[in-house]
């Protein structure tokens, strides 16, 4: 039982740190293809400019980073 | 037949365990939303597609194959995710989960069911660490095998969907590709003879969840003491578990059917279950269970 309520207690810290690292990083847009997406604000800017170079994300005139179109959701 | 004594929670459960299958479609109407609210940015935790005309939340598994696609990583959904699975295991797969409550619909059918060998649950781990992460980071969302495109959820919950409202809007009509098509029919088919088949061999978001029953707040106590090894608690579990011998399994989806052990061998608690007083009154037993279809 004490095992167990100690891993559980790890989990539960784990994911407030993860929670609070998403919020710390202004949130984050969910999905390719909604229509306000695509800041991807919570990663880091050496991945997001990988990203940009790599085609998955562009610059809109406003500096704002955004998705390309053709990554919308296959479904 | 002796009255068990049981904590609260587990009376709580004993009484809401005969209106499973309408909890689950409770949850249904949280998740299906007809007012038209959209929280798309957020995730729920269960398995949903996003892009069903009435999804109300987003779908876990497409963030995390999305954003592997992009490089990226989901803090808040995995957060959400482990948070879930920290506290109540797959407790949302047995009574909260949409793509769950179809399947236990089609296995309502009075037809056969066939059982699948146990090591056919470790499916679930490939299906996560290639379609939903490595595929995607090495591949981009445009790989056929990509997630989303042959997940049947976004087959039936999205496409199939979108072609009715197309036929009811008099557009022409874009027919999802024969492979959507097939994993439909297949998935479809299949789980009028087996039961709960997406759950039990491939879903990507049970297997985090059930990873975490080991190790979550809340789970299955066995006494053995109570115990008589009559096998009861085995033939109640419809996924081929022994819970007497693994209440916390891997495969386990937490419908709590193998508490309706009469003895009282096998009781849902939490970790904080010793730090309160077990219930005064004794609870009615679990019903009598129901012969097998």
């Amino acid at each position: 039982m004490r095992t167990r309520a100690s891993v559980c207690l790890i989990l539960l810290l784990v994911s407030a740190l993860l929670l609070a690292l998403g919020l710390l990083f202004n949130g984050e847009q969910v999905y390719p293809d909604d229509p306000n997406n695509a800041t991807a604000s919570n990663a880091s800017e050496s991945a997001l400019n990988r990203a940009v170079a790599a085609g998955r994300l562009f610059r809109d005139p406003s500096g704002l980073l955004r998705i390309r179109a053709s990554a919308a959701c296959p479904t | 037949m002796a009255m068990a004594e049981k904590t609260r929670l587990a009376g709580f459960f004993a009484r809401l365990q005969p209106y499973r299958l309408w909890i689950q479609t409770a949850f249904l109407m949280v998740w299906l939303d007809p007012l038209g609210i959209r929280y798309h940015g957020i995730c729920a935790p269960v398995f949903h597609c996003y892009a069903c005309p009435l999804a109300t939340f987003g779908c876990p598994i497409g963030v995390l194959a999305n954003f592997s696609a992009l490089h990226l990583i989901p803090f808040i959904t995995i957060g959400l995710l482990i948070v879930v699975g920290a506290l109540v295991g797959s407790l949302f797969c047995g009574w909260a989960c949409p793509f769950g409550l179809l399947q236990d619909l089609g296995a309502r059918f009075p037809t056969k069911k066939f059982e699948l060998p146990r090591w056919t649950g470790h499916f679930r781990f490939v299906v996560l660490g290639a379609l939903v992460l490595a595929i995607p980071y090495f591949f981009g969302e445009e790989h056929p095998l990509f997630i989303c495109r042959v997940c049947p959820a976004g087959g039936i919950e999205a496409a199939l969907p979108s072609v009715v409202s197309q036929a009811i809007a008099g557009q022409q009509i874009v027919w999802p590709n024969v492979l959507k098509l097939t994993i439909i029919a297949v998935f479809l088919g299949s789980i009028l003879f087996i039961r709960r088949p997406w759950c039990r061999v491939l879903c990507p978001l049970g297997v985090i969840f059930s990873a975490m029953n080991r190790a979550s707040a809340f789970f299955l106590r066995f006494e053995k003491g109570k115990c008589t090894s009559c096998g009861r608690c085995t033939k109640l579990c419809q996924y081929n578990i022994e819970p007497e011998q693994s209440p916390n399994d891997l495969r386990c989806i937490r419908c709590l059917e193998c508490t309706r052990c009469n003895l009282g061998a096998l009781t849902p608690d939490t970790i904080l279950h010793g730090r309160r007083k077990p219930a005064a009154e004794t609870v009615p037993p679990a019903r009598e269970p129901t012969p097998e279809a």
